[in-house]
């Protein structure tokens, strides 16, 4: 998928976007000493106009994106030219700035639109790398089918709990029922299992990636003294060996897809603040013109 | 709390049941794995409802706007007697009679319609299933730059009579609309004040905001001048533009001027003589032009009159005419010219005074500078008596004066016979046998005639004898004037031209003024270009102290006067 926005129609909008640059820096360049770089001179406004248009042309991505039944260009072409685009006007506004900053709200249009910009690198970055660990994780699957299968390893394992000794079935069905996946922001990006197992005591304790559970049936096998349950036992500790396989793919599943959106939580609330401040940063030069 | 739930099993269809022993407080009920009952469906919460004992029933409220069916009725809270069936998504739970050791007892009859769907759907597995929000922080960021950079600023703005908000009243003003500080002198006049400047919103600071202060500063060209008629009439603030860092509020690039004075004739179609400039060495820059002082002499009766009027003229091959005559070759020499006092040779600063300005010299007076040496005495026998430095007239009359006491006096007279003359002096007087009053009177036309044509007051200055048999008007001196200034226009600093490697005092000034070689007093002792060139030129060249136009040219005069300097100097 990366490969078609980066070399969409032969990289059409890297050579676009280059062009771009080089006909900015070539303004800026036009500065002279009598002429000084800034803002206000005839360059720094050509320089904040073109910047300013290319950020609202760069907001539209997100409305073109679900317009479905629009023919103007595809959203693979948009995103190519997003990502080129975007990144120009990281040199053309630090080019429309002259580089000069200070606590005013001109900077601060400017620290906002490099939120914006870096955030979508990272956002590249992960689009990038992820897809290809997410699909290998899912083994060509998608998430959906695991649950299905968890949940059928679920139902499973609880209606061979009845098979099995009495002292055991309290642990079994709450190793299944007390089972986290994902959960808050933290837990989902970190991965984090917060699975419980009602102990041998009654007590709550951690069933880490489902081992306290395996480690007490696979002691347990040995010790049955029925042959029915020594089977229930062994079908029951490849279920939940399975079943500790699939956790892992969704846990990995959830966290791999945590870090591929969380950017747009970022890159998306810093874009409508950054028109804002773009819109205050344009009339506020004119109100003092 | 302690609840039963005996949980029916579908799936036998045999009334297979689980028995499970709940206690606490609140037992809570939603389909997230914390829940003391887990019920799986996709219409069911995380967390959906809360049961608690209730008398000798139970009581359920569910959390947020969740409802639950309590005997067919959607509700969000309800007291639960036995008998009760209370539905949740697809769950039937009844209330049956509790055995003892329990408070409550229900029957849970599962849904059988939950699925691997429902059983995902009971786990947060997305961001958007978290408090994370695009659209909270978007409009709250938003809000945010939009309150303290353009409402908060726009309101105190506009609020009351009072246009400019006291900066020290609020945080938030608009002074967050500043690109860049003021220079500093602007910060210190004006500070947070930004109304000083920008007067009306959405307009372009006016020349009249600088000329509220800056109401001595002349235009670049006067008013009306015929070169205007091509030059663009810009705001101030076209050239002075605040609020940059570094502060370029004065544009000092040599390219301000030469853009337009590299070719002059675009400038103007008038009768101008300008001069095309575009560097400062001998091939880019004018040769140096001087204000001359000319004496203009009129016949005015039995006298002359003078008028001065000034001209200019190429530094090379000019020649000063300022009715004085001064060899400065000779008073250079120690071995020619000693001081009175400190029996050594003379300095350029025995009469050059730099002023406060460091550019121009104090006025050169006989009083000051001449008469230590140069005695007006005329009569030998009366060494204290000088004639005073004035009209000829008052010169004659007091030799008379002098004279006739000196013949009326017996002693004076013996004294003045036994005398040695000195030489040049006439000795006629001396022999005089005529009256008192003849004798004064031949002595004083023999002295006069000596002092205006001989030695004494021709020695300095330029004397006209019209050949007048009356003595009173015979001899015109023609009135001296000095130059104060031979480039008006120009800026020099000659403190810190003093300032030279292997040469101080007089030989830093004569390494530029040709003092020593200069014998006539017509000598223009100014350096020229190619003076300057010997260690200054203008940016492009290396090796050098580059000098740009401003150092030595201002842009704007200091004065409607000083636009002309012919005017000024006289």
């Amino acid at each position: 998928m990366f490969e078609n926005i980066f070399r969409y129609q032969n990289s059409r909008y890297l050579w676009w976007s280059l062009g771009l640059i080089v006909v900015c820096v070539g303004i800026y360049a036009s500065h002279n000493a009598s002429n000084p770089p800034s803002g206000s001179t005839w360059q720094g406004y050509t320089l904040g106009t073109v910047g300013a248009l290319l950020i609202v042309w760069l907001t539209w991505l997100g409305v073109r994106k679900r317009k479905y039944s629009s023919t103007w260009g595809t959203v693979q072409g948009w995103t190519s030219a997003h990502i080129y685009l975007g990144t120009s006007v990281l040199i053309i506004a630090s080019l429309h700035s002259a580089l000069e900053f200070g606590w005013n709200v001109h900077t601060a249009a400017y620290v906002l639109m490099c939120l914006v910009i870096f955030s979508g690198f990272y956002g590249l970055h992960v689009y990038i790398n992820y897809p290809h660990s997410l699909s290998d994780n899912r083994i060509g699957g998608s998430r959906q089918l695991l649950f299905a299968e968890l949940y059928d390893l679920n139902t499973r394992g609880l209606s061979l709990v009845p098979n099995c000794s009495a002292d055991l079935q309290r642990i079994l069905s709450s190793s299944i029922e007390r089972t986290a996946i994902g959960g808050g922001v933290f837990s989902q990006l970190s991965g984090r299992d917060g699975s419980l197992v009602t102990s041998e005591t009654g007590k709550p304790v951690a069933n880490l990636d489902q081992q306290y559970v395996i480690d007490v049936v696979a002691q347990r096998i040995p010790k049955a003294q029925r042959a029915q349950e020594a089977v229930a036992l062994e079908e029951m500790l490849s279920l939940l060996c399975r079943r500790q396989t699939i956790l892992r793919r969704i846990r990995r599943d959830i966290q791999m897809e945590g870090w591929l959106r969380i950017w747009l939580f970022v890159h998306i609330p810093l874009t409508v603040a950054l028109i804002v401040a773009l819109i205050v940063h344009i009339v506020s030069t004119f109100i003092y013109w | 709390m302690e609840l039963l739930l005996r949980e029916l099993q579908s799936t036998t269809g045999f009334g297979e049941f689980i028995d499970r022993e709940l206690s606490g407080d609140k037992i809570t009920l939603g389909c997230a794995h914390d829940q003391l009952i887990q019920l799986l469906g996709t219409d069911i919460q995380a967390r959906h409802a809360v049961l608690s004992k209730s008398g000798s029933g139970m009581r359920i409220k569910t959390t947020g706007s969740h409802t639950v069916e309590v005997n067919g009725e959607r509700t969000r809270s309800a007291t639960l007697k036995v008998g009760d069936t209370l539905k949740v998504g697809g769950h039937t739970l009844v209330l049956s009679e509790p055995p003892s050791g329990f408070d409550a007892a229900m029957e849970l009859t599962p849904d059988s319609e939950v699925d691997a769907a429902s059983f995902e759907h009971a786990f947060q597995t997305s961001l958007t299933d978290t408090w994370l929000s695009k659209r909270i922080p978007a409009w709250g960021i938003s809000l945010v730059v939009l309150l303290f950079g353009m409402l908060i600023p726009v309101f105190l703005l506009f609020d009351g009579d009072d246009a400019t908000p006291d900066p020290e009243s609020s945080v938030f003003t608009d002074t967050f609309w500043s690109s860049g500080p003021l220079h500093p002198a602007h910060q210190q006049t004006i500070g947070e004040e930004c109304s000083a400047c920008h007067s009306v919103p959405f307009q372009r600071v006016q020349d009249e905001a600088c000329t509220a202060c800056h109401n001595k500063t002349e235009d670049h060209i006067p008013t009306g001048h015929f070169v205007t008629q091509n030059m663009p009439t810009e705001r101030c603030a076209v050239c002075h533009v605040e609020h940059n860092e570094p502060s370029f509020l004065i544009v000092k690039a040599d390219g301000m001027c030469v853009d337009c004075h590299a070719d002059p004739t675009q400038l103007s179609d008038g009768p101008g003589h300008m001069r095309a400039v575009s560097g400062f060495d001998m091939n880019s820059h004018p040769t140096f032009e001087v204000a001359m002082l000319k004496p203009e002499i009129k016949k005015a009766g039995t006298g002359l009159s003078f008028s001065w009027s000034m001209y200019e003229a190429l530094l090379e091959g000019a020649q000063e005419t300022s009715n004085l005559k001064y060899p400065h070759d000779l008073h250079l020499d120690p071995d020619a010219v000693q001081t009175v006092n400190g029996g050594r040779g003379m300095q350029c600063a025995d009469c050059h005074t730099l002023s406060a300005d460091n550019e121009h010299f104090e006025p050169i007076s006989m009083e000051a500078h001449c008469q230590s040496c140069h005695e007006l005495t005329f009569d030998d026998s009366a060494p204290q008596r000088q004639l005073p430095h004035g009209e000829p007239i008052e010169v004659v009359q007091m030799m008379e004066g002098h004279f006739a006491r000196t013949f009326a006096d017996p002693a004076k007279k013996a004294s003045q016979q036994s005398r040695r003359r000195r030489p040049g002096r006439s000795s006629s007087s001396s022999q005089c046998t005529a009256g008192i009053f003849e004798c004064a009177m031949q002595r004083t036309r023999t002295e006069v005639t000596n002092q205006f044509s001989v030695s004494g007051c021709i020695t300095c200055h330029e004397v006209d004898d019209t050949g007048s048999d009356d003595l009173y008007t015979r001899y015109q001196v023609y009135p001296v004037r000095l130059s104060h200034d031979f480039m008006p226009t120009a800026k020099f600093d000659h403190r810190s031209h003093l300032t030279q490697k292997d040469a101080q005092g007089d030989d830093a000034c004569l390494n530029c003024h040709e003092a020593k070689t200069s014998s006539v007093s017509n000598d223009l002792l100014i350096p020229g270009l190619r003076n300057c060139n010997q260690c200054h030129s203008d940016s492009n060249t290396s090796g050098t102290v580059p000098l740009q136009c401003i150092s030595c040219h201002q842009f704007h005069p200091l004065t409607a006067e000083s636009t002309n300097f012919l005017e000024r100097n006289l």
